[in-house]
């Protein structure tokens, strides 16, 4: 659960002001796991990934500048990390086995405003972006989880993965057809 | 009114770059209009689902962790301490054992050398204590 207390005050600094790292840590930990979790499809991989983002983040926490916001700042450490992990061989593995995470996390969507034609129509679509991101190019599910799942703009993602924005654009076009595909649309 | 929106700027409209053009069109056309909100539903639906999924807390899993590792250093020191008492008390039993079952030998060898130096069997005994009476 995210904390409400001084979450948007803590968000709208760029620059380390909040003393506390405790109240980043607090406030930022859901977002890492979230997609830590959407990347690498383990709750397990995701959960230690997300503590490493934040070692990082303590280590460098004093030398932080605020030239990006927190958040921006924060999602390139877990962008890396998500990197490095996607090339380790031995997690590979984990997640050829292991590829029930993403789907038990695809199931709790509907709100009870939906019919229920309607809700397993939006479970399905919903369930096809699934498919779609563990199938996606690296780049281009960064990008997607960061633009949908983490709601950036196009600019805090060129920040986060050290992408320039047009180069943003194509990778976030390229996923959204391959999601779109997948819902059963055309190109 | 032109034809419906190409995939980039449906794409465009999604990621949130919206042009006028588009945005007009988009007001217009019910075959994009559908489209695009149906896409856009799907998409908030994706993020619903990663946030209604349970994320671990913080304090719980280093506590945990915390924990475990005091568990198994006490464990360790318990049972450094412990092997060298149960050694201890074991050979010390082993030895009660040995003396105990030394001194059992030695009880059945004198019964055996007590039946062996016998004159006559033990059932004759009280016939031979008769006849030495009588001798005397």
């Amino acid at each position: 659960m995210e904390p409400a207390a001084s979450a948007s005050a803590i968000m709208e600094h760029s620059a380390p002001e909040i003393a506390d790292f405790d109240s980043v840590v607090q406030l930022y930990w859901p977002r890492v796991f979230r997609f830590a979790v959407a990347s690498l499809r383990d709750r397990d991989a995701a959960e230690a990934l997300t503590q490493d983002c934040f070692l990082h983040a303590c280590k460098a926490w004093k030398g932080f500048r605020g030239e990006a916001s927190i958040q921006t700042w924060l999602m390139r450490i877990a962008v890396n990390l998500v990197r490095d992990a996607s090339r380790n061989r031995r997690l590979q593995f984990w997640k050829r086995l292991r590829t029930s995470d993403s789907e038990e996390i695809g199931r709790g969507v509907c709100d009870g405003r939906l019919s229920p034609e309607q809700a397993a129509m939006l479970q399905e679509q919903v369930a096809s972006i699934w498919r779609a991101n563990a199938s996606l190019p690296e780049r281009q599910k960064t990008v997607f989880l960061l633009r949908f799942a983490q709601d950036m703009t196009l600019l805090e993602i060129a920040g986060a993965t050290g992408l320039s924005e047009n180069a943003v654009k194509v990778h976030l076009y390229r996923a959204l057809r391959a999601v779109r595909m997948q819902m059963g649309g055309s190109e | 009114m032109n034809s419906h929106l190409s995939s980039e700027e449906m794409y465009q409209w999604l990621s949130g770059e919206r042009g006028a053009d588009v945005d007009e069109h988009f007001r217009e056309c019910p075959t994009c209009q559908t489209e695009l909100l149906q896409l856009r539903s799907a998409l908030a639906g994706f993020r619903t689902s990663l946030e209604k999924s349970p994320v671990p807390s913080v304090r719980r899993k280093q506590s945990r962790q915390r924990l475990s590792r005091w568990v198994l250093a006490s464990a360790a020191l318990s049972l450094m301490v412990a092997a060298p008492v149960w050694w201890n008390a074991h050979q010390q039993r082993a030895i009660q054992t040995n003396e105990d079952q030394a001194k059992a030998d030695e009880l059945l060898l004198d019964r055996v050398n007590a039946g062996l130096s016998r004159s006559v069997p033990a059932s004759m005994e009280p016939l031979m204590q008769l006849i030495s009476r009588e001798d005397k």
